[in-house]
């Protein structure tokens, strides 16, 4: 009774609502919806791609960017693919800054040719899918979260700001290794 | 044929929830992300603060240098060009206040007094002798004043050994003033280039 009645009271709306609305009155409760509804999402898709320290840094750097660029977001686009957009220029910025970008440059690795370090043999299937995922080339390793993350793959490649068929290949690249280890 | 790819990829999408789950930011963290509007807004309102402030500050700043500009300049008319102008002095003498008031004309005659005594001060002038009419003259080098001399001055000058005995007309002479302005003496002197330039 007290659920449904908080359910009536604080209706369930989708990001998008959220973000138009928030986009329009600035109300903090609406982005303290929005930060419940996805910053672990951002704050793991950050992590995947850099460490703690930077995946925390830049998750409150993309979330001050959603504050102050409200007016810019666009109603008929998906929240978490624009999220995760601000997120990823915001993480390339920093790691341009940090010459750390060169990781860039390895997308179009195969997976036998990855060079796999001081890789442990671990009979825990998580901790060495944890471990695959750290080896796993930067735009191979993009794709394959943001695919968990949900989105399709055009939406992988506006993200990215990539051909669809780039996409597909690092995505067949990184499910072929992943499955080459912890395939059987 | 589809389903073993489809396991796959089902076994990967449950590996990276479990790796995700592991790896969440803290509610504290989370609450921080909503605090910095907060923040933000307070810092956008300190900004707009400083910046109108510095403005008004600057504003003032201007505004005072510009006007103590004229006031420096007004000062300067009244003290510097007193033609047909009252001056007020105002000063303190022994703990009592006086203030005295020269007018322009009062002013101008100090000046022309000053001028006087400047051009008295000035003990030796050259000039050429020329005669017109039968008179003689002395017309000084820049042409500006012309002093006629009679025979009395001359009788006069020549007892006091003060006359050169053999001075002609086209003669450039010098000749000495008191500080009354009266003529003392006229030499000859040799020295055309002087009055020449």
């Amino acid at each position: 009774m007290i659920v449904s009645l908080k359910e009536w009271l604080l209706p369930k709306k989708d990001a998008e609502t959220l973000m138009s609305l928030y986009s329009k009155s600035g109300k903090k409760e609406l982005l303290q919806r929005l930060v419940e509804l996805h910053a672990d999402d951002l704050y793991h898709f950050l992590l995947s791609q850099s460490d703690i320290e930077l995946a925390k840094d830049i998750s409150q750097k993309t979330w001050l960017k959603v504050i102050d660029k409200r007016e810019y977001y666009q109603a008929n686009g998906s929240f978490k693919a624009w999220l995760f957009t601000v997120g990823r220029n915001t993480l390339l910025d920093e790691l341009r800054k940090l010459n750390r970008l060169k990781l860039l440059l390895d997308e179009q690795v195969e997976p036998e040719n990855i060079q796999i370090h001081h890789f442990e043999a671990c009979e825990d299937i998580q901790i060495k899918f944890k471990q695959l995922l750290e080896q796993l080339p930067f735009a191979q390793r993009e794709a394959f979260v943001l695919q968990q993350e949900g989105f399709s793959i055009l939406q992988i490649a506006q993200i990215t700001q990539q051909k669809e068929q780039t996409i597909k290949t690092r995505l067949r690249y990184a499910k072929a290794y992943f499955k080459q280890h912890i395939g059987g | 044929m589809s389903q073993p790819k489809n396991n796959f990829d089902d076994k990967l999408t449950q590996l990276y929830k479990n790796q995700k789950s592991d790896n969440k930011l803290s509610p504290q963290e989370k609450k921080r992300l909503v605090t910095q509007v907060k923040n933000r807004n307070k810092f956008n309102w300190i900004n707009t603060l400083q910046i109108s402030l510095t403005t008004i500050a600057l504003f003032t700043l201007f505004s005072l240098y510009f006007n103590q500009e004229d006031y420096l300049n007004n000062t300067e008319e009244v003290v510097y060009i007193p033609t047909n102008s009252i001056t007020e002095i105002h000063y303190l003498e022994k703990n009592s206040y006086h203030k005295k008031i020269k007018y322009g004309h009062q002013q101008a005659k100090e000046q022309l007094a000053k001028a006087q005594s400047m051009l008295n001060s000035q003990k030796q002038l050259r000039g050429k002798l020329i005669n017109k009419a039968d008179d003689w003259y002395i017309e000084s080098c820049n042409k500006e004043i012309l002093v006629q001399v009679n025979a009395s001055l001359l009788q006069q000058l020549q007892r006091n050994n003060a006359l050169d005995n053999n001075i002609s007309q086209g003669d450039l002479l010098a000749f000495k003033h008191n500080d009354n302005g009266e003529i003392i003496a006229l030499m000859k002197t040799d020295n055309r280039l002087q009055c020449q330039g």
